[in-house]
């Protein structure tokens, strides 16, 4: 059977990419920490619960979770690295893996859409470039439609994680695998606070407080579309972490920060597998 | 109300290097002779004048839209200016509804 060996979450701004400044130290020590628990944790695949920004999923259809079960996953589009200076890489897929995500989550209620070919963006590969910089190892991405409103439920996101720890505990597939959620807290893109820093100092801290904690009811509770949009414009994919706590089973994590910058405050979670 | 419209219209042109140019090299006709989706004529002369105030105002998805103002109007107006401007065109209008 798989067995999960890590559950982490970060972010994936992509303007930390090419930025410089002493006031981002917390940020890289932050990756670095995380990068040094995935490596010991020694993954044959790694989950990463990410969203797009519109640029493979849009308007024209849109899926609420989608698992990319591709053998090659191209990553980032020319837009990104003419905002971000991202660079394009070639991901290996791992798609007997996402087979059995996509399989498993059926069985359980969950109808995952599913893509054997598709391209990732940041919310992907930045990750990866901070935690896994050789990119070796096969990734299956799941994405969740943070973007296009209205959005799956906090529950809902929840649940997902829950499904996809069976999923992974009920596979044949023999994997040692992490999982990743890519996501934000508070955070404004396009809007009135927009790139003045973390729009909601009070959200970031109870967001990291649920977290820690493991406090699932509260979180849940909480979360609404309203609620993330009064934290920040695109604060809603804090709920792809979410999904790890559902992966977690709902405990506390193992460690839990925020990490202060000039840009939106920076998650580092991780959970016991 | 076409948010769709507007939505598909920035995407094209963030994405593509060639209806970049395409749009800044002439923003008026470019939108007058886009038939991508639908657009209101309030939608397609405010992408004509490359008013992401309006367009903001009007419900465009705003991570879209921000990609697709900086891409069009840097390096005609530096960045940190951009920011400052758009900010206070997005103040106006406080968090319009974005579904589609
Ligand atoms: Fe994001």
């Amino acid at each position: 059977m798989a067995e999960i060996v890590g559950v982490y979450g970060t972010t994936h701004n992509p303007l930390l990419w090419r930025a410089r400044g002493d006031d981002l130290a917390a940020t890289r020590a932050g990756f670095e920490r995380l990068r040094v628990r995935l490596a010991a944790a020694r993954p044959d695949a790694v989950v990463v619960v990410a969203t797009d920004h519109l640029t493979q999923w849009f308007y024209d259809t849109m899926p609420a979770f989608l698992v990319g079960k591709a053998p090659l996953v191209p990553a980032t589009f020319w837009n990104e690295e003419r905002e971000f200076g991202l660079p394009y890489r070639e991901l290996r897929g791992d798609a007997e893996l996402g087979r059995e995500l996509l399989g498993g989550g059926i069985e359980r209620g969950v109808d995952f859409a599913a893509s054997d070919a598709f391209r990732a963006d940041h919310s992907v590969l930045l990750p990866l470039l901070y935690l896994t910089p050789e990119l070796e190892v096969p990734v299956v991405p799941v994405f969740t439609n943070c973007m296009a409103p209205p959005l799956p439920s906090a529950a809902r996101f929840f649940r997902v994680g829950e499904v996809l720890r069976e999923a992974l505990e009920d596979s044949p597939v023999e994997r040692r695998v992490a999982v990743i959620a890519s996501g934000h807290l508070a955070t404004e893109v396009g809007g009135p606070r927009h790139f003045a820093g973390s729009p909601s100092r009070a959200f970031d801290e109870r967001a990291v407080e649920w977290v820690a904690s493991g406090d699932v009811d509260g979180a849940l509770g909480e979360l609404t579309y309203k609620r993330l949009t009064e934290a920040g414009n695109v604060s809603h994919q804090f709920l792809n972490f979410l999904v790890a706590m559902g992966v977690a089973g709902g405990k506390p994590a193992l460690s839990a920060e925020g990490a202060v910058s000039r840009f939106a405050t920076s998650p580092f979670f991780e959970w016991a597998p | 109300m076409s948010r769709y419209g507007v939505n598909a219209f920035m995407r094209e042109v963030n994405m593509s290097p060639a209806c970049l140019a395409a749009y800044t090299g002439d923003p008026a006709a470019y939108a007058r002779d886009w038939a991508g989706g639908p657009l209101t004529e309030q939608e397609r002369a405010a992408l004509a004048e490359r008013d992401y105030g309006a367009l903001y105002g009007m419900g465009a998805h705003p991570y879209l839209l921000w990609s697709f103002t900086e891409a069009v109007w840097v390096p005609e107006i530096s960045r940190p200016e951009l920011v400052e401007r758009f900010r206070q065109a997005a103040a106006v209008h406080g968090y319009p509804d974005i579904s589609t």
